[in-house]
């Protein structure tokens, strides 16, 4: 080993900040699962009965269905039996104002630098926050500037009590309940997530935002969200993750449901940044969500942004189904694994309408023991006359032990349609780190700089102070890494 | 389903006394053994990963019969459809098989000199198996499926081919399978082992002699020892009602080359399995295929490269054009182990999907556990280019020709790999009587 390298090894050694548990009085159901516990989830969240009715139908199916093993990923199977499906920050009444939330709860989220306080966020960028901590949505910010534009931004919970026709019409529409194991669990035991309603021809003011965070120990988190962009309207949406440290793996099942009706667009993206777990692989989140949007109208557009660079285990397929004619879908993500990480994420495109035009760039940076799969399908189907479709799958190998896998479908039945996928694997090369050391840049800063470039096609589709966030949190992720 | 396999395992056993080598225990367990792992395993379905796009049920909703003994009475139709079948002025040694059966009689055993022995596999079972049995010893568990179990269970012959070190095959070596129709179940296990710096021509040709449905399911291990270079080529012109699945397992020593060209025309199911592993540094594979299909024609490509080994270098080039009803499914899969370091690997595959009713269905694939590698894989499906269209329309050429020619150009990139100039010329005959026939019928 190279003085070099030693250095950069040192710097491995970084902790996970955001790796702290906030002691707050909680209310938690004991560990297990079943037909009670669902029902006692819907009575604490006082759902109308169409709901209990959905959830207890998606847990009937669930019982039916067995965990998938098609991806490329090894863990030791997970027993839903030890998790806790709901744990809420104990409140007595509902919040009016930011003043009644419990002072610890808005800390972390100081802690972790989301802005939850409205004032202070007015002088900085405007991003409509809703923090969701545990099972539970604890604040939503700049309801009154959203309402203002008709636009709803609440908690899953709330929209169900308030908009109950709105929810009933789209949820379960795009990922049904009997769709894939986790999302039929989700479906059954969702707890929380955030609800957006862009009315016809609105363009959204700001940008929303939801946070998520576990704190509680041996529970899952569920949560569902649900965006509907009607006609001609825009919607920019932002999500964050973050966990405490903790030796045992905890289990988070989303659901996004995506839909974009005539003319829409919505953008949706992640900076994923769950607890990866330790440099031997010990605790982590597994991370298995199911998220997908559809194209309902002429010309919508759905554009999925990711940055993955948590979590002990991802599966993931952010997915567009193109149905209307002359629709867009994106998917942009940049996928990281260190330590003993694994990630099997990608897309799904599938082309109904004619015209649909799909791009898909995915940019894979394995390093340590990492383990990450690109796979991803893209499907035309009969009627799809002059579907398009470009791919792009990168992957960057840092270390002897790591792996990088591609595993694209596709699956053309229209001959109009046109096709394509590159995908190529390597690693930094040597000539590119002596060009930058030979002008005096740090092997370290070399690599940051090369990897940054790497991933700068996803990158630049973020919104600005994510992609800011997005990059530092990569060469956090990454440092030490390089040898 | 359970019938079938039942069909296959009682038809095993009315053969299994005079299956050659039976009396070797080795022999008797090694089959056995196959059978119950056909037994356990069945015919795969959609829903193996490996056969999600191409359904056996054709094959299984059918009960194909190990034919037996070939009677002298037939010897004169045999030798008639051999000639009807030779390529113009194709100069090579011939080995003839009907419906997977070594015909000794029709084949050049012999005239190959001292440096090569070619033996039916039925021979040296029942001779000296001991010479053999270290191929057979190589498990492939992790690559096996019901076909392959069912062709190591009980194939009846093949051929041994085995060239001695440094030496160099002057002609091609030809491996002739006619089928005779008649739901006959053709399954030849062949053995190709090229021993230090030896070098060799070696072509699998499949042709139907008379029509009626045949199902061919053969298995050729090819073995390179170091420094030594094979070209391989898989011809399949079967008529219509042909069913093949072909494997073909490679294993490389270091320095050695293989390069195999899969040409496919013919039948109508077609599966073909091409395992190269390269276990030795500096080897280097090449791949390319070909296939163009129409009617209700069902081609599955599966290839899998396997870099075991530092500093080799893998190239593949897969190139289809679908018409009509025809659907091509191509999977190409290279996996670059943890020690192979400096790894070169490239795959590509390209389809023209010429008919609404044509569907193509691809899935290239890597897995790569080593960090100094070069890989890369692409995948374009699409049509004719409008603009080319146009342009050779311009010049006075019709609609067509145009399309003729710029097929042709764009299969062109694998049919200029067939090193063999009466071959190619046989396959470019073919292949544009075949595009000329499919556009009469659109």
């Amino acid at each position: 080993m190279t003085s070099t390298e030693k250095d950069l090894t040192s710097l491995v050694q970084r902790e996970y900040k955001e790796g702290f548990v906030t002691d707050i009085d909680a209310d938690t159901l004991p560990a297990g699962l079943n037909e009670d516990v669902i029902r006692v989830i819907s009575a604490k969240k006082e759902e109308p009965d169409f709901l209990l009715e959905w959830r207890l139908e998606s847990y009937r199916r669930w019982l039916e269905m067995d965990a998938p093993e098609w991806a490329h990923l090894h863990y030791a199977p997970i027993d839903l039996q030890e998790i806790s499906y709901y744990s809420a920050p104990k409140q007595k009444v509902l919040l009016d104002s930011l003043d009644d939330v419990d002072p610890r709860l808005l800390e972390t989220y100081e802690k972790l630098g989301i802005p939850i306080d409205e004032q202070k966020a007015l002088a900085g960028v405007k991003v409509a926050v809703d923090a969701v901590f545990d099972s539970v949505s604890v604040v939503t910010t700049f309801k009154k500037t959203l309402s203002e534009a008709g636009v709803i931004f609440c908690p899953l919970s709330e929209a169900v009590k308030d908009y109950p026709e709105l929810v009933s019409k789209y949820l379960g529409t795009v990922v049904p309940t009997s769709d894939n194991y986790y999302s039929a669990l989700n479906s059954a035991v969702f707890s929380e997530g955030s609800f957006v309603y862009i009315p016809k021809g609105v363009r959204c003011p700001m940008e929303l935002s939801t946070y998520f965070r576990i704190n509680a120990m041996n529970t899952g988190q569920f949560e569902r969200t649900l965006i509907v962009a009607d006609e001609d309207s825009y919607v920019s949406y932002l999500e964050g993750c973050t966990a405490p440290m903790r030796d045992e793996n905890q289990l988070h099942a989303a659901v996004v449901e995506l839909v974009a009706m005539k003319g829409a667009e919505i953008k949706y993206s992640t900076v994923q940044n769950w607890y990866p777990g330790d440099e031997n692989g010990v605790g982590g989140i597994y991370n298995f969500v199911t998220k997908r949007g559809v194209c309902k109208g002429e010309g919508a557009k759905i554009s999925w942004t990711q940055v993955e660079t948590g979590s002990a285990i991802t599966w993931k397929y952010p997915s567009v189904v193109l149905e209307g004619d002359n629709s867009i879908g994106e998917f942009y993500s940049v996928a990281l694994t260190n330590n003993c990480q694994q990630a099997d994420t990608g897309t799904k495109m599938v082309h109904i309408g004619k015209n649909s035009k799909s791009t898909i760039i995915s940019k894979g940076i394995s390093a340590g023991r990492g383990q990450n799969s690109y796979r991803g399908l893209v499907k035309v189907l009969k009627g799809a006359e002059n579907a398009r479709n470009y791919s792009q799958c990168d992957s960057l190998l840092m270390g002897d032990k790591c792996g990088a896998h591609t595993f694209p479908y596709m699956e053309v039945k229209n001959p109009t349609a046109m096709v394509e996928h590159e995908a190529t694997t390597s690693r930094i090369g040597e000539d590119q780190l002596f060009y930058c050391r030979q002008r005096g840049m740090s092997e370290e800063d070399a690599v940051s700089m090369i990897v940054n470039g790497f991933c700068k096609e996803v990158f630049k589709e973020l919104p600005m102070e994510f992609a800011v966030e997005a990059q530092k949190l990569l060469s956090i992720s990454l440092e030490g890494s390089v040898g | 389903m359970i019938d079938i396999t039942e069909h296959y395992t009682q038809q095993y056993h009315s053969l299994a006394e005079n299956l050659p080598g039976n009396g070797v225990e080795w022999i008797k367990t090694y089959r056995n053994n196959r059978l119950s792992r056909f037994q356990e395993a069945g015919f795969p379905t959609t829903r193996d990963e490996d056969w999600r796009y191409t359904t056996v049920r054709p094959i299984t909703n059918k009960k194909f019969t190990s034919i037996g003994d070939i009677q002298v009475d037939r010897y004169a139709l045999i030798s008639s459809k051999v000639a009807e079948h030779s390529v113009m002025d194709f100069d090579s040694y011939q080995l003839v098989f009907v419906d997977g059966v070594l015909m000794t009689d029709f084949s050049e055993l012999t005239a190959l000199g001292d440096g090569v022995q070619i033996n039916s596999i039925a021979d040296v079972l029942r001779q000296r198996p001991e010479s053999i049995q270290t191929y057979f010893d190589i498990d492939h568990a992790e690559e096996s499926n019901g076909f392959t179990e069912l062709n190591r269970a009980f194939s009846k012959d093949g051929a041994v081919i085995e060239l001695q070190a440094g030496v160099c095959l002057e002609k091609p070596l030809e491996l002739l399978f006619l089928s005779f129709g008649d739901e006959a179940l053709a399954q030849s296990r062949n053995l190709i082992v090229a021993h230090e710096g030896s070098k060799a021509t070696i072509i699998e040709r499949y042709v139907s002699a008379e029509t009626g449905y045949s199902l061919t399911n053969n298995l050729s291990e090819v073995v390179l020892d170091k420094k030594s270079e094979i070209d391989y080529y898989l011809v399949q012109t079967q008529s219509r009602d042909a069913y093949q699945v072909s494997g073909i397992w490679v294993t490389q020593a270091s320095d050695s080359r293989f390069s195999c060209r899969t040409i496919t025309l013919g039948g109508i199911l077609v599966r073909n399995e091409i395992k190269i592993r390269m276990l030795g540094e500096g080897a280097h594979c090449d791949m390319f295929g070909l296939y163009s299909l129409s009617g209700k024609q069902h081609v599955d490509n599966h290839t899998t490269v396997v870099h075991g080994a530092p500093n080799c270098t893998s190239n593949e080039l897969y190139k289809g054009v679908l018409n009509q009803r025809s659907r091509g499914v191509f999977h190409g899969r290279i996996k670059v182990e943890q020690d192979a370091q400096k790894t070169d690997a490239k795959q590509s595959n390209n389809t023209l999907l010429l008919s609404r009713d044509a569907e193509i269905d691809t899935k290239p694939q890597l897995e790569i556990y080593a960090d100094d590698v070069k890989c890369s894989h692409g995948a374009t499906i699409g049509q004719m280019d409008e603009v080319s269209l146009f342009y050779l329309r311009s010049r006075g050429i019709d609609e067509s020709d145009a399309r003729s020619l710029l097929t042709f150009a764009f299969v062109n990139d694998v049919l200029r790999e067939v090193g063999i100039d009466s071959l190619k010329e046989s396959l470019e005959s073919i292949l544009s009587s075949q595009l000329i026939s499919d556009r009469q019928t659109v």
